[in-house]
């Protein structure tokens, strides 16, 4: 079930909200929760039982070795760091065996000539997000003792539709405490008007937005056999907009769809496109990856504490495993390394002392992300060459045939420029949303992103008035229903 | 205000802009299907029934079968190509002309399937067939709302039918066609058919090509590229061809099917992949050919444009198939095809495509 769908926004979650407060005010706060973990399988059933299934499986191994080493810590035994290590390599094989698996199989028969047929693997939705959370769970187990729970409430912090399908990458400590605080447990008209605001501004930046965006990107890099410079930077920067909107819109869902329960869920995005470098953007961007992939593998490679030339290496690999966390090809893997790149030069440069104008630094990362951003989309690399090719002019740089008349533009002829229909090679569709990725930039710099709107948030007119309109965008463009792109990592 | 006064006032607002969205798609109704499944039937002047031009035929021809279920015994299926075919000219039935865009043999099956379970008396059904039936996956029709299938027959229930068309955002061309249409009173934003389903849409056109006793389209394959046809869709085609025979056989009523005119310069790129599906056809059913490259399909005068022939085309082809006033038709315009004539024929329309490509210079 998606969370831009109707059963979802209508049925699913006013359902779920409704029977948690009434479990809790007629039962017990244990009952409460044995409700929401049956509906948050059922949410996660209702895209595949083998899904719940996997996830479950997960859950019980996890929280086996959870106590098993909680124990061993707080007796000190010697079997802590075997039971630790057999945790880890558990999730690292679970998660490898169904994302990893056919690519190995698929390298193998390259380099080995062989012929090793794919296995079928469903990937499980959210399998990347929710062995990560566990993996957390037991390093802060090995490392600080602790963090004991109920297997009902450690069931439920995995589970919790909200985000168990793309995140945020939510810890424990975050969420567990919340479960079992008293004034959680009954319905808050406050938070229900602070979710349903929130996640209005999702669903709207989701359907509005990320998905008129599609409509280039798909054409540009999936259908077109060619593209001209004008139609090349289109394509690349209505993805760009269109992987923050979406992704950050899925957020805001999660985080309103948590809030309905009074649960506060971290915050993912913030603004990160207004970043000048490479480092602030990741302490912008996809911010529970950042930090989880910072203290639990950046960290535990040593970090920046083993020397300079060691701290360069952890950086790259930091960026790889990133990389490939988000998909088994070697076209992430190659994202990674050029973004690990990318943040070394930016050490080495922030060395120097020497400072770029803002407004110039901010170009040369946008810049950067942006052209980054094609391996990360391109399904091919032959996609992604003929995107980059188009970029740099090398397929013809087409401008208006109106233009033609102009000797401004005449005299542009001689370094190639060309008079011809300048999105050919494009979908047709409404003249806007070719310039809707250039609209977008002036927005997501000057204008405060949904958890700063979310903090300042006050009942009044004006507001309602804007969910309203966001609300009633998003669930008639629902009839267009189209997945999240998190989902695939 | 409080946050209890907003939240209503926000839930309330919600519910007062859907309610006026969802009354403005009611009202301009671009896809005929409150007035195929929730209100019932066109507007009847003159013996002409006016929709909009976005109706979804799939829904509204079997609804109104199903509401007029005394009235017609017999059914032309079909594309819009098939749309011209004047039914009401053939003898000894009374036909409705079901034809619907992009019509595929899985939605006729489907369809008569559904007379015959409610018990819709069959007499005779012909069903034409052109190169869309093997090349276009079902799904594929079934993306756009002109071609959901009826809720009683595969397609979704009617609450999601209402949601599906009612519940969404009003195109700004809907609405323009619908200003044209009823506030303006212009021909364009509808769709005319006579009470036998004739599609009338036509008529001007067909007057300016008599008027001016020539094409009024240029259309020409300028390269030899010969298509291929999925083996799924072909798959799919020839089964449900195959079960609408056993239909036929099973509630005794007469089936022919027949292959459409395609102009010429449309089908040169489809000629190879077609006479393949001609030669498995042959082995289920006898058929009409009306297509290859006759005195018909080459002369584009016969055609409103490349995809569509004209109504004294399908005069002919009814004609054809019931022996009316054949001595006056073109002798190499639809042949009877069988199980003993295939090799035969297709020898023949393969010798023309190679004489056809020899002449242009296209090989």
């Amino acid at each position: 079930m998606l969370f831009n769908s109707y059963a979802f926004i209508l049925i699913f979650l006013p359902l779920a909200a409704a029977g948690y407060f009434l479990f809790h005010r007629f039962f017990s706060a244990k009952w409460a929760l044995i409700f929401l973990l049956a509906a948050s399988l059922c949410f996660m059933s209702l895209w595949n039982v083998q899904f719940a299934i996997v996830l479950m499986f997960s859950v019980l191994v996890n929280f086996a070795c959870g106590s098993a080493l909680s124990a061993a810590a707080e007796s000190n035994a010697k079997s802590k760091k075997p039971v630790f290590i057999a945790g880890i390599t558990f999730n690292i094989l679970l998660l490898g065996f169904f994302k990893y698996s056919n690519f190995f199989l698929e390298n193998i028969n390259a380099v080995f000539a062989t012929d090793i047929h794919a296995l079928r693997i469903l990937l499980p939705i959210g399998i990347s997000f929710y062995t990560f959370m566990q993996i957390a769970w037991l390093t802060d187990i090995y490392r600080q003792g602790g963090y004991r729970y109920d297997f009902l409430s450690y069931c439920l912090y995995v589970t919790f539709f909200p985000y168990v399908m793309s995140g945020p990458i939510a810890y424990h400590r975050e969420i567990i405490p919340q479960f079992k605080t008293p004034e959680n447990w009954t319905f808050n008209t406050s938070n229900l008007c602070r979710g349903l605001f929130i996640f209005s501004i999702g669903l709207f930046k989701k359907m509005a937005i990320a998905d008129t965006l599609a409509i280039i990107v798909n054409g540009g890099f999936d259908a077109s056999r060619v593209l001209t410079f004008t139609e090349a930077w289109i394509t690349s920067l209505s993805f760009t907009m269109q992987i923050y909107f979406d992704f950050s819109g899925y957020t805001d869902m999660a985080i309103g769809a948590a809030l309905v329960f009074n649960i506060r869920l971290p915050i993912n995005f913030n603004s990160p496109y207004k970043a000048t470098n490479i480092k602030e953007f990741w302490q912008r961007w996809h911010i529970t990856l950042s930090r989880f992939l910072l203290n639990y593998v950046y960290v535990p490679l040593g970090g920046n504490r083993k020397g300079e030339t060691r701290t360069l290496i952890n950086i790259l690999l930091l960026f790889v495993i990133c990389g490939l966390w988000h998909g088994a090809a070697w076209a992430f893997v190659f994202w990674g390394l050029l973004t690990g790149l990318a943040s070394i030069v930016y050490r080495l440069w922030a060395k120097t002392g020497l400072r770029l104008p803002k407004a110039v630094a901010w170009l040369v990362y946008f810049g950067f992300f942006n052209i980054s951003a094609v391996f990360f989309r391109a399904q091919t690399w032959q996609d992604t060459v003929k995107v980059l090719k188009g970029m740099i002019g090398l397929s013809g740089i087409y401008v208006s045939p109106n233009l033609a008349g102009n000797p401004f533009w005449q005299k542009l002829t001689v370094i190639g420029i060309r008079f011809g229909e300048w999105r050919e090679n494009l979908p047709h569709t409404d003249v806007y949303v070719y310039f809707l990725c250039f609209l977008l930039i002036p927005f997501v710099l000057l204008t405060k992103n949904s958890n700063e709107l979310l903090e300042k948030f006050s009942p009044n007119w004006k507001n309602a008035m804007a969910v309203s309109l966001m609300m009633i965008a998003g669930l008639l463009l629902l009839n267009k229903t189209s997945s999240f792109l998190y989902f695939n990592f | 205000m409080s946050y209890l006064k907003w939240l209503i006032t926000t839930l309330s607002l919600i519910l007062i802009f859907t309610a006026l969205v969802v009354a403005v798609n009611l009202y301009v109704d671009h896809h005929g299907v409150r007035l195929s499944l929730f209100s019932g039937g066109g507007k009847v002047s003159q013996n002409k029934i006016v929709y909009p031009d976005g109706i979804n035929q799939h829904m509204f021809n079997p609804e109104l079968i199903f509401r007029n279920s005394e009235k017609f015994d017999s059914f032309l299926f079909g594309s819009s190509r098939t749309s011209v075919i004047h039914v009401e000219k053939i003898p000894d039935s009374r036909f409705y002309n079901m034809s619907y865009s992009l019509g595929l043999p899985t939605q006729h099956l489907a369809i008569l399937k559904a007379f015959a379970a409610r018990g819709i008396k069959i007499k005779h059904v012909i069903i034409g067939l052109d190169e869309i039936c093997f090349a276009m996956p079902a799904a594929a029709t079934q993306k756009h709302l002109v071609r959901i299938m009826h809720p009683d027959i595969g397609g979704p229930g009617r609450l999601e039918i209402f949601g599906m068309y009612f519940f969404r955002k009003p195109e700004l061309e809907e609405l323009g066609r619908w200003q044209d249409r009823v506030m303006l009173g212009k021909t364009n934003g509808r769709v005319i058919t006579n009470l036998q389903g004739v599609n009338l849409g036509w008529l001007e056109k067909d007057q300016l090509i008599e008027k001016a006793a020539r094409p009024i389209f240029h259309f020409a394959a300028d390269q030899y590229k010969p298509v291929t046809y999925g083996p799924k869709e072909m798959d799919k085609a020839f089964q449900a061809i195959e079960e609408l025979v056993a239909l036929a056989q099973a509630h005794h009523f007469q089936l022919t099917f027949f292959i459409s005119p395609i102009y010429s310069q449309l089908y040169l790129n489809n000629a190879e992949a077609l006479l393949t599906a001609k030669a498995r056809l042959a082995q289920i059913t006898d058929y009409y050919d009306f297509s290859g490259f006759n005195s018909v399909t080459t002369n584009p005068v016969n055609y409103y444009e490349e995809q569509h022939y004209r109504y004294q085309v399908g005069d002919m082809i009814i004609e054809r198939i019931f022996g009316v006033d054949v001595a006056t038709l073109p002798k190499d315009f639809g042949i009877l095809v069988t199980k003993q004539n295939i090799g035969q024929h297709l020898e023949k329309q393969k010798h023309e495509l190679e004489q056809y490509l020899k002449s242009h210079s296209l090989k």
